[in-house]
């Protein structure tokens, strides 16, 4: 249990910086904001504030949680910090579960608590919230924000650079903003193949790698179980089962979860 | 009962630490010196009998109430001349010593308390117009107030001429003498040396000797001091003295002096070994230690 | 009990104070210029001059409370008189509560004089005296004096450098009394997303925010006892809160909390 005075520690000094704090700020100003918007349109609903705030939360969201995450771990060992550490009787799990607590507290935190302000803007005074609906954006926007914290933080287990640590980061995100883009890149490659549809468009099985990203599983998660929406090639009626709602959901826990394992069992294998 | 007790007393401000886990015991009766440079942590450790300042850890103890917990019980035992204070600008002499009073449920005349202290001239001028030593012989005044068992004084001379602190003295031997336990910081070591029956040393937040000051001096070590002038002030010759049995310390003085500190009955080896190397000595003088040199002494190294 | 020591002490200091005088002069400028001005205009009705007096007092009383209570402890810490003062056998609620009870002292003889001068002018020369009203008047002038000049005893404690008790002194002042009431209707329009008429049907939230607001308060409780007059309102809210009740505990509370806090940290912090 000696994460504790791990995640103690790294939540004090995490909390102290100023770019921290305008971070924090602005992305739970953002939250709220997207209520105030949504909650303008007469009969504001849960609906209404994730279509608001769809078209900036991923990119928001990547941006965030790779912001704490990517340093969390190649920053102490640049520094001579993690050596000092493990000098302690701590292990290196400890010392991931506490950094991983301390900055996931924040990002959670944050995301949180100007979504509660922001469904609460929607519900006053026209709209209505209903406490279904606002259960599953919260837990699949915060599921979205582990998801890629927790990738940031295996990113930062696998270099000893910093500087190739923020090139890696910057990387995911330059990508998570630019995947949506690709698709008819892809349709063009796999027509010269021969292996599109009749239309033209992207067979199911591609239809489900490009659709492995996670932002886009975000999104799809939203509009599956949120916005309701049964229309289009992964939630039309005829979609296979793989490309629906329930399985973006276990994608996405993957997402969280393999970069979390690889890290740590990468962090343990390494010399420092 | 001790009149002061302060168990593993620590003040930290921040990462500075003012005064480092201090334990002392004044005794009922006793006037006790507490002696060290400004910054030394006199002043907190006063604050901390006050309330003014709390403790990071410890306790401190007046008469067995406690400082913080009981510190209105405390200062009833007190009387205080602070520092850092300053008078009500607009009210008399008399009006404070009659604050004094009605503070303390005192009843009596604030004129004797004035003729004491020896402002009963400038009883009925506002106290913004006294001068320093006015203002610090009014405060000790209000401390006077209702015969405390404990007189805390904070610097008690500064601000005054050499007949104001002579009279400080003399004030602070006569409430002695009636049984009051005095406790008073200063920097200025012949008050302390005059007065005191003990002193204890602070040095960098640590209490570095609590002793009377025979003791002091005996611990100190030499106990006498042996200035040498010479003819030829070699430092070669130095290592020579230092040989000797019974010489604590020997330094270049001055261009033709050496000087020594050593035991009493060592003084004349010393002038042997000096004429055994061909050193004319042309003339010498002892002097007992002052208070001064053992609060060299005892601070030196510890910085 | 030695609070007591203190607050004569302070009085003392203060009487000497040129705050102190100008205490005394505002309150007489104000209980008899208004009358000279009324009778100036040929209109001596005791009505008249209570309801401006009133609408005046909402204003002005708090104004000078915490003009005279903002430097109560904050002044003593800087100048080192706290230090006298506690090295004395005196608790820090003591010092606290001696220079409440010293202030509050002086602005009620301060109200009590404008009052007896006022009186004695008013009932010659005005028609339908009414010393009820007058005594009501100042009874529930002191009571809003001694309200802020709890809050501002509170900040003066809580606070540690005297600019910062001065900004917070009146920054409570103008966000309170002053503009209490459009900080809480802007915050209502900014709700309804700026859609008009917001403010024709407010909730019933910012209708008790408001109606807690310490003006508001005592402006209906002004009105409980002396009526409905030509400048003096009633408050627009309603609701269930709208009673004497809910008013006098809100005007309490707005000087106890920040006492309290206020205390505890002059309490926790070194000298």
């Amino acid at each position: 249990m000696s994460w504790r005075p791990i995640a103690r520690r790294e939540f004090a000094t995490l909390v102290d910086g100023r770019s921290v704090k305008i971070a924090i700020a602005l992305v739970a100003f953002i939250f709220a904001v997207g209520g105030y918007a949504a909650g303008a349109s007469p009969r504001g609903t849960m609906v209404t504030y994730a279509r608001r705030l769809s078209g900036i939360t991923p990119l928001l969201i990547t941006a965030f949680a790779l912001l704490f995450g990517y340093r969390a771990i190649v920053g102490d060992r640049a520094a001579g910090r993690l050596t000092l550490l493990l000098t302690l009787p701590h292990s290196r799990r400890d010392v991931l579960v506490g950094k991983f607590v301390a900055r996931g507290a924040v990002v959670v935190g944050s995301i949180l608590a100007g979504a509660l302000v922001g469904a609460w803007l929607v519900s006053y005074p026209f709209g209505t919230v209903d406490g279904g609906e606002l259960l599953v954006y919260l837990s699949a926007t915060l599921l979205f924000a582990l998801a890629l914290f927790a990738l940031a933080l295996a990113l930062s287990t696998l270099t000893v650079s910093p500087r190739r640590a923020t090139v890696g980061a910057f990387g995911v995100v330059v990508a998570v903003a630019f995947w949506s883009n690709l698709r008819g890149l892809f349709a063009l490659a796999l027509d010269s193949l021969g292996l599109t549809t009749a239309t033209g468009g992207l067979p199911d099985w591609a239809l489900f790698v490009y659709g492995l990203e996670p932002s886009l599983l975000y999104d799809r998660i939203l509009a599956s179980f949120v916005v309701g929406r049964e229309t289009g090639p992964f939630l039309g009626p005829d979609a296979p089962w793989y490309l629906g709602g329930e399985t973006a959901v276990v994608l996405l826990l993957a997402w969280f979860a393999l970069p979390l394992v690889g890290g740590y069992l990468r962090f343990r294998g390494t010399d420092l | 009962m001790a009149a002061i007790r302060a168990t593993e007393v620590t003040k930290r401000y921040g990462s500075v630490t003012a005064v480092d886990r201090i334990d002392l015991t004044v005794e009922e009766g006793e006037i006790f010196g507490f002696l060290g440079h400004n910054g030394a942590g006199k002043s907190t450790m006063i604050n901390m009998l006050l309330d003014f300042a709390r403790p990071t850890t410890g306790t401190v103890e007046v008469f067995g109430s406690d400082c913080q917990t009981d510190s209105v019980a405390a200062r009833e035992h007190m009387g205080v001349l602070p520092e850092g204070y300053s008078v009500y600008e607009s009210l008399t002499g008399r009006e404070h010593i009659e604050f004094a009073m009605e503070s303390k449920g005192v009843d009596g005349e604030p004129f004797d308390v004035l003729d004491r202290v020896n402002i009963t001239d400038a009883a009925d001028r506002p106290a913004g117009g006294y001068s320093k030593g006015m203002a610090q012989r009014l405060v000790l005044g209000m401390a006077l107030v209702g015969s405390p068992d404990l007189l805390v004084l904070d610097e008690p001379t500064s601000g005054l001429d050499p007949n104001g602190a002579k009279a400080m003295r003399e004030i602070l031997t006569a409430e002695n003498e009636r049984g009051t336990t005095v406790f008073f910081s200063s920097h200025v070591l012949e008050q302390v040396e005059a007065v005191c029956d003990r002193v204890g040393i602070m040095h960098h937040g640590r209490l570095a000797a609590v002793d009377t000051i025979e003791g002091l001096r005996e611990t100190a070590g030499g106990g006498t001091k042996l200035l040498i002038t010479v003819d030829d002030p070699d430092e070669a010759h130095l290592t020579a003295v230092e040989a000797t049995d019974g010489v604590d310390t020997a330094w270049l003085e001055s261009e033709d002096q050496f000087g020594v500190t050593c035991e009493n009955d060592a003084k004349v080896d010393v002038l042997v070994a000096l004429e055994d190397r061909g050193v004319d000595v042309l003339d010498f003088s002892t002097e007992e230690a002052s208070l001064e040199d053992l609060f060299v002494e005892y601070t030196r190294g510890t910085a | 009990m030695s609070w007591r020591a203190i607050a004569r002490t302070d009085a003392r200091t203060a009487r000497r104070a040129r705050g102190t005088i100008a205490l005394f002069a505002v309150f007489l400028l104000a209980y008899l210029g208004l009358a000279a001005v009324l009778l100036y205009v040929d209109d001596p009705a005791f009505v008249t001059y209570l309801d401006l007096l009133a609408t005046l007092f909402v204003l002005l009383v708090p104004l000078i409370a915490v003009l005279f209570g903002y430097e109560s402890v904050i002044g003593e810490r800087d100048s080192g008189t706290a230090a006298l003062a506690l090295s004395l056998p005196h608790s820090r609620l003591d010092l606290a509560v001696g220079k409440l009870a010293a202030r509050t002292g002086l602005l009620a003889a301060a109200v009590g004089l404008g009052t007896l001068l006022a009186g004695v002018l008013t009932s010659v020369t005005f028609d339908g005296f009414d010393p009820i009203a007058l005594i009501g008047l100042a009874a529930v002038a002191i009571g809003y004096g001694g309200v802020f000049l709890l809050l501002a005893t509170g900040l003066s404690m809580g606070i540690s450098t005297t600019r910062r008790v001065i900004t917070a002194a009146f920054g409570a002042y103008l966000g309170l009394v002053v503009f209490g009431a459009q900080v809480v209707n802007a915050v209502v329009v900014l709700l309804f997303r700026l859609q008009p008429g917001a403010l024709a049907d407010p909730p019933t939230w910012a209708q008790f925010v408001t109606f807690i607001l310490p003006d508001t308060a005592v402006e209906y409780l002004l009105v409980q006892l002396l009526g409905e007059g030509p400048l003096l309102a009633a408050p627009a809210q309603s609701g269930w809160f709208v009673s004497p009740i809910v008013a006098v505990v809100a005007l309490l509370a707005w000087g106890a909390v920040p006492f309290v806090v206020g205390y505890r940290r002059f309490d926790e912090s070194d000298l």
